[in-house]
C-alpha cells in the first residue's frame, strides 16, 4: 500500500489541494446563496485536509492526521452553527441571498 | 440525508432563475482566485520539500496509532474539542429556535 | 595691552545698577503708569537716569586709565563649541559713553517734564525714554558683540516708538517706519559681520577678538569683509550716505527725542562700535579708507543741504549728519580718541541746540518754520543766549569746545591727506554759515509771525531752562577735556582712552606728528574761517535782511539743494517702488497660485481619498470576502518577493 502511495509525487497532491482551495474561493465569491457558500467553505477545509494527509503520509508521521482530526471537528461545529444562523436570518429577511445583507456599514 | 441535500444543491437545477452576481464581479473573482493559485504554486516552486522518509513507521495509518496519539500527546486539544462541540450544539439550538409567538 | 581688571563688590554692584535703574523706571512707568499721577511719572523717569549717572560718577572716580571691570552675569548661550555669556564690560571708553548717555540723558528727561507737560501720552513718553536709555546702556556696556547687538536693535526699536510717538498722525508713522527700516538694512550688515566673526573666531567676546585679530592677514579678505559689514551697520545707525535719509524725517518726533536719540546717543552708537573694534578696523586699511571717504562726502553733502532748509529742526538734523560724517572721517584715519572727543562735545552742543529749538517751538506754540520767526532774542533771552553759545561751539569759534574737538580731527586728517583737510574745512565753514543763518533768522531782526502769536511768546519753565544752562556750560568748557599739547595741557581724554585705543595704535601707519607750529597754523585757519563765515552770514541775514525765498520761487541749483538733491525721491523710485511691485507680484503669483494651491491641494487630496475609501464600506458581505481574498493575495505576493 505504501508503495502505491509513493509512486505519486508529492507535488501533484499539493497542486490538487491548491486547486481545490482556489475553486472553493471562487465558489465563495461567485455564489449568492448562503448555503452554497457554506458548502464551498467546507470544500476549502477539505482541501487543506487533503494536503495535511498527503504530507503526513510522505513523512511517515501521523501528526498531520491528528491535525486533520481536529480540523474535521471544527468544521462540523462551524457548519452546525452556520446553518442555525442561516435559518434565523431566513426567518427575519425571507431569503438566503447574501446580497440582501448590506447593513454592516456606516 | 445531508449528503443527499448537498448533491441536490450541487446539481444547481435552477441556474436560470437563480439570482447571479454581476458579471464584473465574477471576472474579478476569477482573476483574484487565479492569482492566489499562481502565487501559491510559485511559492511551492521556491521551497524545497523535505526528504521523503522510507520505510514509514510500522503502524502508520492505523486508527489505533492515531488513537494513541490523541490520548497521549494531543490530549488537551481532544478535551477542548469536546467542549467546542458542546458549545456549538447549544449555540445551534439557541439560534434555530422559533421565537414564541 | 590687557586691561587691569578690578573686582570690588561695591563697584560691581554699581556697575550692575547702571542699566537696571532705567529698566526699573521703564517697568514702573509702563505697567503702573496709569495709576500714578502725571507729575510723579516724569520724576520717576528722570530720577532713575540720575541714579545711573551718579553710579557712573562713582565708578569713574575709581577707574584709572588702564583699568576695567568685567561683570559676567550668567551663562547665556551654551551650545557645542559656542559659549556666550551675558556680561558687562566697563573700561574708560565705556565710562565716557556712560557719562554722556546718562548725563545728557538726565538733562533731557528733566527738560521733557516741562516740554511734554500738556501731552496726554506723558507717562508713555517717559517709559519709552527709560527703555531707550536701558538699551543704549546695554549697547555701550556689552562685553560681547551679541549684547551690543541687543542694545543696537533695542535703540532702533525705541527710536521707532519715539519718532512715531504721536501715532495719530500718518506722516509721523511713516517717518518712524522709514527710520526703522533703514536701520534694519544697516543691522543686516552688522549681523552678517557678527556671523563672520562667530564663524571664523568661534567667539563674540570683544576682548577675545582683540587678542586674536592681530594674527590675521592685514587687509586680507576676511578682515575686510568683517569690518565692511560692521561698518554697514554703523552707516545705518549713524546716518551716513547712503542710509541717512531717515534722520531728517525723524524730526517728526518730539524735540526731546530728537535731542536725545538723534543727536547725542543713538546715532553715536556707530562711532562707539567702530572705536570698540579698533583692532579689527586697524587690520583692514581698506575699510578705513572707505570709512574716511564716506565720512568726508557725507559731511560736506549734508552741510550743503543744510544751507537751504527752512525748518529749524531739519537744519539741525542735517547738521547732525554732517558732524557724524566728520567723526567718521576722524575714525577713518585712526584718530579714535579724537572721534570720541568730538562725540562728547557734539553731544553737548547738539543736545543744547535741539533743546533750544524745542524751547523756541514751545514758545511759538508749534511753529517750526524759520521764515515765520525773527527777533525772538528779546522775548526768550535765556534760550537765545544758550542757543547762540551752542551755535558758536558747533561752528568752531575759538576756545569753545567745538573748536578744540574739530581742530583735532582736522589736524589728524591733515596728516593723512591735504585734499581731505580742504574738504573737511569747507564743510566746517558751511556748518558755521548755516548755523548762523539759523540763529540770525530765528533770533534777530523783527518778528515775522502773526500779531496774536507774538503775544503768547514766553520763556520756558525752569525744568526746560536749567538743562539748557547746564549744557551751555559744558559746551563752552568742554574743550578742557582734551586740550592739545600745544597749550601744554594734559590731553586728558586721549590719555584716558589710550588703553582702549592702544591695540590698534601699533598697527596703524605711523605718522609724523605735526609740529606745534603747523598745528597752531591749522588752528588759526580754522578759527579765522569760522569767524569769517559767521560775519558773512551776519552780513547777509542781518545787515541786508534777506529772507529765504518761498518754495515756488526757487530755480536751478538752489532748488536742487532745497529739495535735498531729490535723494528721497530717487530712493522711492528706484528702490521702494520696485520692491513693492515685486511684493505685489509675488503675493499674486507665488503666494496665491502656488503656495495656496499646494496647501489647499493637501487638504483636497485628503478629502478625495476619504471619499474614495468610504466606498469600500458598502456593507455587502460578498465584497468583504472578496477584499479578504485580495488581501491574502497581496500578502502572499509580498512574502514571495521579499
Amino acid at each position: 500500500m505504501t508503495q502505491s502511495i509513493t509512486e505519486v509525487p508529492l507535488n501533484w497532491y499539493i497542486l490538487l489541494s491548491t486547486f481545490l482551495f482556489c475553486i472553493g474561493i471562487m465558489g465563495v465569491l461567485f455564489r449568492r446563496n448562503a448555503i452554497i457558500i457554506l458548502m464551498c467553505i467546507e470544500l476549502m477545509l477539505n482541501s487543506v485536509n487533503l494536503l495535511l494527509v498527503s504530507f503526513s503520509s510522505y513523512k511517515g508521521n501521523s501528526d498531520g492526521q491528528v491535525f486533520v482530526f481536529f480540523i474535521m471537528v471544527v468544521a462540523a461545529a462551524e457548519v452546525a452553527v452556520g446553518l442555525a444562523l442561516l435559518m434565523s436570518i431566513y426567518r427575519n429577511i425571507g431569503s438566503t441571498d447574501i446580497d440582501v445583507l448590506n447593513k454592516l456599514k456606516w | 440525508m445531508v449528503l443527499f441535500l448537498f448533491v441536490v444543491m450541487l446539481l444547481n437545477l435552477n441556474r436560470e432563475s437563480e439570482p447571479h452576481k454581476p458579471f464584473k464581479l465574477k471576472v474579478a473573482a476569477t482573476i483574484s482566485a487565479g492569482m492566489l493559485f499562481v502565487t501559491l504554486i510559485a511559492s511551492l516552486k521556491s521551497t524545497s520539500l523535505g526528504k521523503f522518509s522510507f520505510p514509514p513507521a510500522s503502524d502508520y495509518g492505523m486508527v489505533q496509532h492515531i488513537g494513541q496519539q490523541l490520548f497521549t500527546d494531543y490530549l488537551v486539544p481532544f478535551e477542548v474539542s469536546s467542549i467546542l462541540f458542546l458549545s456549538a450544539m447549544i449555540g445551534a439550538v439557541l439560534l434555530a429556535k422559533k421565537d414564541k409567538l | 595691552m590687557t586691561a587691569n581688571l578690578i573686582n570690588t563688590p561695591g563697584l560691581n554692584y554699581l556697575g550692575l545698577l547702571i542699566p537696571i535703574l532705567p529698566l526699573i523706571g521703564f517697568l514702573v512707568n509702563g505697567l503702573l503708569g496709569k495709576f500714578l499721577p502725571k507729575g510723579i511719572t516724569g520724576w520717576i523717569g528722570s530720577l532713575t537716569v540720575l541714579g545711573s549717572f551718579i553710579c557712573t560718577l562713582l565708578i569713574f572716580q575709581k577707574l584709572g586709565a588702564g583699568d576695567a571691570i568685567r561683570l559676567d552675569l550668567f551663562h547665556w548661550i551654551s551650545f557645542g563649541n559656542l559659549d556666550i555669556s551675558f556680561g558687562l564690560w566697563i573700561d574708560p571708553l565705556t565710562i565716557i559713553m556712560l557719562l554722556v548717555v546718562t548725563g545728557v540723558g538726565f538733562l533731557i528727561h528733566l527738560y521733557s517734564i516741562g516740554y511734554m507737560h500738556d501731552d496726554e501720552g506723558f507717562t508713555r513718553f517717559f517709559s519709552y525714554l527709560n527703555l531707550f536709555i536701558f538699551f543704549m546702556l546695554l549697547l555701550v556696556m556689552g562685553s560681547n558683540y551679541l549684547i551690543m547687538f541687543i542694545g543696537w536693535e533695542g535703540v532702533g526699536l525705541c527710536s521707532y516708538l519715539l519718532i512715531g510717538f504721536w501715532f495719530k498722525n500718518d506722516a509721523y508713522n511713516d517717518a518712524a517706519q522709514k527710520a526703522f527700516v533703514m536701520n534694519r538694512i544697516g543691522d543686516l550688515g552688522f549681523l552678517l559681520g557678527i556671523f563672520f566673526l562667530l564663524f571664523n573666531f568661534g567667539t563674540l567676546d570683544i576682548k577675545a577678538i582683540e587678542a586674536i585679530a592681530p594674527g590675521l592677514t592685514m587687509n586680507g579678505s576676511l578682515v575686510v569683509a568683517i569690518t565692511l559689514f560692521l561698518f554697514i551697520g554703523a552707516i545705518g545707525k549713524s546716518a551716513q550716505i547712503p542710509l541717512y535719509t531717515w534722520l531728517p524725517d525723524a524730526m517728526a518726533g518730539p524735540t526731546p527725542v530728537s535731542a536725545l536719540i538723534h543727536a547725542a546717543t543713538m546715532v553715536t552708537a556707530g562711532i562707539y562700535m567702530v572705536v570698540r573694534s579698533n583692532v579689527l578696523f586697524a587690520m583692514a586699511p581698506f575699510t578705513m579708507t572707505v570709512i574716511l571717504w564716506i565720512g568726508v562726502v557725507t559731511s560736506v553733502f549734508a552741510a550743503v543741504i543744510g544751507l537751504k532748509q527752512n525748518d529749524i529742526k531739519k537744519v539741525l538734523a542735517y547738521s547732525t549728519v554732517s558732524q557724524l560724517g566728520l567723526m567718521f572721517a576722524a575714525l577713518g584715519v585712526g584718530a579714535f580718541s579724537s572721534g570720541i572727543f568730538h562725540l562728547v562735545t557734539h553731544a553737548f552742543f547738539k543736545a543744547l541746540l535741539f533743546l533750544g529749538a524745542g524751547s523756541v517751538i514751545h514758545a511759538l506754540h508749534g511753529e517750526q518754520d524759520i521764515r515765520k520767526m525773527g527777533g525772538l532774542r528779546k522775548f526768550i533771552p535765556i534760550t537765545y543766549a544758550t542757543f547762540l553759545l551752542a551755535a558758536l561751539a558747533i561752528s568752531g569759534f575759538p576756545l569753545l569746545s567745538g573748536f578744540f574737538s574739530k581742530d583735532e580731527i582736522l589736524a589728524s586728517d591733515f596728516e593723512h591727506g591735504k585734499i581731505i583737510w580742504v574738504i573737511l574745512s569747507l564743510s566746517s565753514l558751511l556748518t558755521a554759515f548755516y548755523m548762523f543763518r539759523l540763529v540770525y533768522l530765528t533770533f534777530f531782526n523783527t518778528y515775522r509771525g502773526s500779531e496774536e502769536s507774538r503775544h503768547h511768546i514766553h520763556e520756558s519753565p525752569w525744568t526746560m531752562s536749567v538743562p539748557l544752562i547746564i549744557l551751555c556750560v559744558f559746551s563752552v568748557l568742554g574743550g578742557l577735556l582734551n586740550l592739545p599739547d600745544l597749550v601744554r595741557s594734559n590731553h586728558w581724554m586721549a590719555h584716558y582712552l589710550s588703553a582702549v585705543t592702544a591695540p590698534s595704535a601699533t598697527l596703524l601707519r605711523e605718522h609724523e606728528p605735526l609740529s606745534h607750529g603747523m598745528e597752531a597754523l591749522l588752528m588759526s585757519i580754522a578759527g579765522a574761517g569760522a569767524i569769517v563765515a559767521i560775519l558773512y552770514a551776519r552780513y547777509i541775514y542781518v545787515t541786508r535782511k534777506t529772507l529765504p525765498e518761498e518754495d515756488a520761487a526757487l530755480h536751478g541749483f538752489p532748488k536742487l539743494v532745497s529739495n535735498k538733491f531729490y535723494v528721497d525721491e530717487l530712493y522711492e523710485k528706484f528702490i521702494t517702488r520696485p520692491v513693492f511691485k515685486l511684493s505685489e507680484w509675488w503675493g499674486h503669483f507665488v503666494d496665491k497660485l502656488v503656495i495656496d494651491r499646494a496647501v489647499n491641494g493637501v487638504a483636497k487630496s485628503l478629502e478625495v481619498s476619504g471619499k474614495t475609501l468610504r466606498l469600500f464600506q458598502n456593507g455587502h458581505t460578498g465584497f468583504y470576502v472578496f477584499a479578504m481574498v485580495i488581501g491574502m493575495v497581496v500578502f502572499f505576493i509580498i512574502r514571495l518577493l521579499i
